[in-house]
């Protein structure tokens, strides 16, 4: 398992490499001059040479790239193009934003959505099924920068309730946590919904019913521990989206997150802020997901034995 | 005829899935009973009826769709199930009574070892909640037991703590009859316990079983569609077809006095091994589908002794001796003799 | 009847009958009927805009006169803050919607689709290369990659389809080579290849027409998240850029007026709200209908 563990970690460096060769090769063949955009109409053709120079944009791609690489392993995630400080600086005061906005728009996704799921199969067919139904495929369809715009309308303009925008206290988080935790919810209810349906008619809850086993413990220990794990991978799997979807939110409700901090940065054509907030994003998918390949060993054993023999065989 | 000692009275059973398409008519009107400490085998093709009679037992058809529609089911002289004509039912038992009965008096061993045990628990766990269930003993007792059934069916107590993926589809079916006996039920319910396995192994565990089956002094159901199985360990016999009962006997009168045309031709069916160049003689067709039954004998469209009478009307059980009946219009006249 | 023409009339009859039958069981889930009819409604209104409207007097230019005006007889969802009246915008913007979110997931499909079938079918180094690359891509998160995909492109709607088409390829990849790695070593398929077909009749003939099922629904669910993109996009100023009219800038612009006026975002709201759910809700029935072990 450990060795399993560190096998995946040890294939970061590789994905992240690439998701820096990726994004640096997009942002290098986007027209435009950032050196331009940063000093403006007034700068003579020589001033703009020189810090041209000084950020090293004139070197070929290729040597770009790697020592942006070398750099971004010794931890210095270079300057920024645009106010010529270091990105990390910015990056690091964006970063605790959009981490309470994802792990508390997960955790009340993942509370709420498994018990709503399991009530919809157990009860499937009824009409406590079919509203958990309608509300999970509303959940799914709604774009949440709307989702958030109508919250606003309800809870800050209606009600005057919680502010608007902006953060101001733990209140300004609720309506994003809420905004961003709902289209998991309805994802992870439809699939816990579903997987459940297929796991309460498998033989093995015949059997546990067929030795006396009452149907709310068929239900709730035989059936849930199978059929929570597809609905951990569409959590795990949701998580890039979730991250993603702070890019709007944070947009609606002014934010000043990762999300915002890279539609700033790619407008100004600032590549290392870019570079920077894509590379924070890349390392928290692979680690969510790595996270969650660990829980299903936790929950599944047959995994757990599979890990182990790719761990050692490799 | 003295009363016996019956462990298991099912009288005019009748299950139907109901659908919003069709209404599937999976066991129409039979009874079947068993003595106690005897083997009673059900045979009949896949579709038969066989694995819903089983889960009646249990009072587990999956429903919705299934349903009981007439019938009671007693258990050792306990009613399970009882409905009326006009289809109501007297749950004889709250299903609270029903989870004590369930795998303490009666237990089943199902088709398909492979999917029949949870993936994420230990067998030993497995085991170990059947005793905690019935002997309202604490988890350490169990567990002890439990090692203790797993030696009986041959396996390692240390195996105990194993997950189903680590053992073999023999070896799993070995523990889910252990599962089966960990409470000693008095009625064993095997719905083709063999089927899904090698036919090395199921020599196996047929000889298991039968060993078991003395030394527990369990009655015993056998489902299968393997009429060397029922020569092997059946003291009676029940031949199945489209949710009847169509010939029932001793093993006796059903192997050397056959006289229903779907016995011959389950017979006929199989392959002779004294004579290795003679042709199977199948028979022909299909079952017919169990959400439209022939108006009469549902036999009739495959049947080679039909006449018009069997097209139009359902034959009648006829008893031709103490233990043997057939239901076939060949034996409206009364005579006992084979027609075939 | 000559012998080939009888199993030409055979074959014919079975497909037949087999798409009937998918079509009685799509019909019989309600859910999945009434996101067909909503997404047929969308598309005639999107189609028959310029019977009631003229594109740029309507949906484009200023009318600074009319500006903010709440649903009345003559603006059944009122105007907009440029004065435009909203329905008039929204039937036009539905047209952008399909048309990019349609032709996003094709091209994913069709891109991905071709590279899982290769991953897949040949195995070994080429499949190796091809799954790494899907694993850089998809552990950028695909919204994000077509934004910085857009920051080199032009915003038009070509290249917005291009770039929201590549961030799905990853996941179709995904799909088609997993549903044919769970077929390719049936015993049918060995079959086909002992009697020396070709590899891309086996690909196409056998082992696509069986895994058909998950591909089409997945090409359903994309085209709905497509459109969700597109609005994304263009209302964090990414996409499709005023004046055309599309329902995620119309609901960018609104977002300062939206106190006293909410009406502003419902239309928009709505309208996407209604169009992706349809894409879901033919999504599911197409599934179920599809997959006879899942229905209920």
């Amino acid at each position: 398992m450990v060795k399993y563990s560190l096998k995946r970690l040890v294939y970061m460096i590789p994905v992240t490499i690439a998701v820096v060769f990726i994004v640096y090769l997009i942002m290098y063949l986007t027209p435009g001059d950032p050196v331009a955009l940063m000093l403006g109409a007034e700068a003579t053709p020589e001033l703009i040479q020189e810090t041209r120079e000084a950020l090293g944009i004139t070197k070929p791609f290729l040597t770009q790239f790697t020592n942006y690489v070398v750099n971004l392993f010794q931890g210095d995630f270079g300057v920024s193009w645009y106010t010529g400080r270091e990105v990390a600086e910015r990056l690091f005061a964006s970063i605790p934003y959009t981490l309470i906005l994802t792990f508390s728009g997960m955790f009340v996704a993942l509370i709420c959505s498994i018990p709503m799921g399991v009530m919809a199969a157990v009860k499937q067919n009824t009409p406590v099924d079919y509203i958990v139904s309608v509300l999970a495929i509303c959940g799914v369809s709604a774009p949440s920068f709307w989702v958030g715009i109508m919250l606003i309308l309800l809870l800050a303009v209606e009600f005057q309730l919680l502010p608007s925008a902006g953060i101001d206290g733990w209140t300004s988080y609720i309506m994003p946590t809420l905004t961003m935790g709902f289209n998991m919810l309805a994802s992870v209810t439809r699939t816990q919904r579903s997987s459940m349906l297929e796991v309460l008619r498998a033989d093995y809850i015949r059997t546990a019913k067929a030795k006396g086993v009452s149907n709310f413990n068929a239900t709730y220990k035989h059936a849930l521990r199978n059929a929570i794990i597809p609905a951990i991978t569409v959590a795990g799997i949701n998580f890039g989206t979730l991250m993603a979807g702070s890019v709007a939110i944070e947009t609606v409700f002014a934010i000043p997150g990762v999300g915002r901090l890279m539609i700033d940065s790619i407008k100004l054509h600032d590549t290392p802020t870019v570079v920077g907030c894509m590379v924070f994003v890349a390392l928290m998918v692979s680690i969510i997901n790595l996270v969650v390949d660990l829980l299903y060993a936790f929950i599944d054993p047959r995994i757990k034995a599979q890990y182990i023999r790719e761990g050692g065989s490799k | 005829m003295q009363e016996k000692d019956y462990m298991l009275k099912i009288e005019d059973l009748s299950v139907q899935y109901i659908t919003e398409d069709e209404i599937v008519y999976a066991v129409n009107g039979i009874n079947l009973n068993i003595e106690k400490g005897k083997t009673h085998g059900l045979v009949g093709e896949t579709g038969a009826g066989k694995t819903t009679t089983a889960l009646s037992i249990l009072n587990l058809v999956p429903d919705p769709p299934g349903k009981i529609i007439t019938g009671s089911i007693s258990l050792d002289g306990e009613d399970i199930i009882s409905v009326d004509d006009q289809g109501n039912s007297y749950p004889a038992m709250s299903e609270r009574q029903m989870e004590h009965i369930r795998g303490n008096k009666v237990a089943m061993i199902f088709q398909d070892p492979m999917t029949a045990l949870n993936p994420v628990f230990t067998v030993g766990d497995q085991i170990a909640e059947a005793i905690q269930l019935h002997e309202h003993v604490d988890k350490k007792k169990a567990m002890e037991k439990a090692r203790e059934v797993l030696e009986i069916v041959g396996i390692p107590g240390s195996r105990a703590d194993d997950y189903p993926h680590q053992f073999s589809g023999g070896m799993k079916q070995r523990v889910v009859i252990s599962m089966a006996l960990a409470c000693n039920p008095g009625l064993l319910i095997a719905d083709e316990p063999t089927t899904a396995l090698d036919v090395t192994i199921q020599a196996q565990v047929l000889d298991l079983m039968k060993d078991l089956r003395k030394k527990y002094d369990m009655a015993l159901l056998m489902i299968t569609h393997d009429l060397g199985i029922i020569a092997e360990m059946c003291d009676e016999v029940s031949i199945m077809y489209a949710g009847r009962i169509v010939e029932h006997g001793n093993l006796e009168d059903i192997f050397d006095h056959t006289r229903h045309p779907y016995t011959q031709g389950l017979f006929n069916s199989l392959p002779n091994i004294q004579d290795r160049k003679s042709k199977l003689k199948p028979i022909r067709g299909l079952m017919p589908d169990p959400s439209n039954l022939p108006l009469g004998c549902s036999f009739c469209p495959r049947c080679d002794y039909a006449t018009e009478k069997c097209k139009t009307e359902p034959p009648q059980k006829i008893w031709l001796s103490d233990t043997h009946y057939v239901e076939c219009h060949l034996y409206d006249d009364g005579s006992t003799e084979s027609k075939l | 009847m000559s012998k080939a023409n009888y199993q030409d009339v055979q074959k014919k009859y079975k497909k037949k009958s087999r798409l009937s039958e998918i079509w009685r069981q799509f019909r019989k889930n309600k859910a999945a009927v009434f996101g067909l009819v909503v997404l047929l409604i969308i598309i005639l209104a999107a189609c028959s805009a310029d019977l009631f409207w003229d594109y740029q007097k309507d949906a484009c230019d200023l009318n600074i006169p009319e500006r903010l005006q709440k649903p009345s007889a003559e603006h059944i969802l009122g105007t907009d803050e440029m004065g435009r009246d909203i329905l008039c915008r929204l039937v036009y913007g539905a047209r952008v919607s399909l048309r990019v979110g349609i032709c996003a997931a094709t091209f994913a499909l069709l891109v991905g689709g071709t590279l899982g079938c290769i991953g897949g079918y040949y195995g070994g180094k080429v499949d190796n290369l091809i799954m790494r690359v899907t694993d850089v891509l998809l552990s950028i998160p695909g919204l994000l990659l077509a934004i910085a995909i857009m920051s080199a492109f032009k915003t038009t709607e070509f290249f917005l389809a291009l770039a929201l088409g590549i961030s799905y390829i990853s996941k179709f990849t995904r799909i088609v080579r997993s549903s044919i790695l769970s077929v390719r070593d049936e015993e049918y398929i060995v079959a086909a290849r002992a009697i020396g077909a070709k590899d891309s009749t086996i690909i196409l003939r056998h082992i696509l027409l069986n895994c058909m099922a998950p591909i089409l629904v997945q090409y359903a669910l994309a085209i709905g998240t497509r459109i969700l993109s597109v609005s994304t996009l263009s209302y964090i100023g990414m996409g499709i850029q005023a004046p055309t009219p599309d329902w995620g800038n119309m609901l960018s612009g609104a977002r300062t007026y939206i106190r006293g006026n909410s009406y502003l975002v419902m239309g928009p709201g709505m309208a996407l709200l209604l169009t992706i759910c349809s894409f879901n809700l033919i999504g599911d029935g197409l599934r179920d209908a599809l997959d006879p072990k899942l229905k209920k």
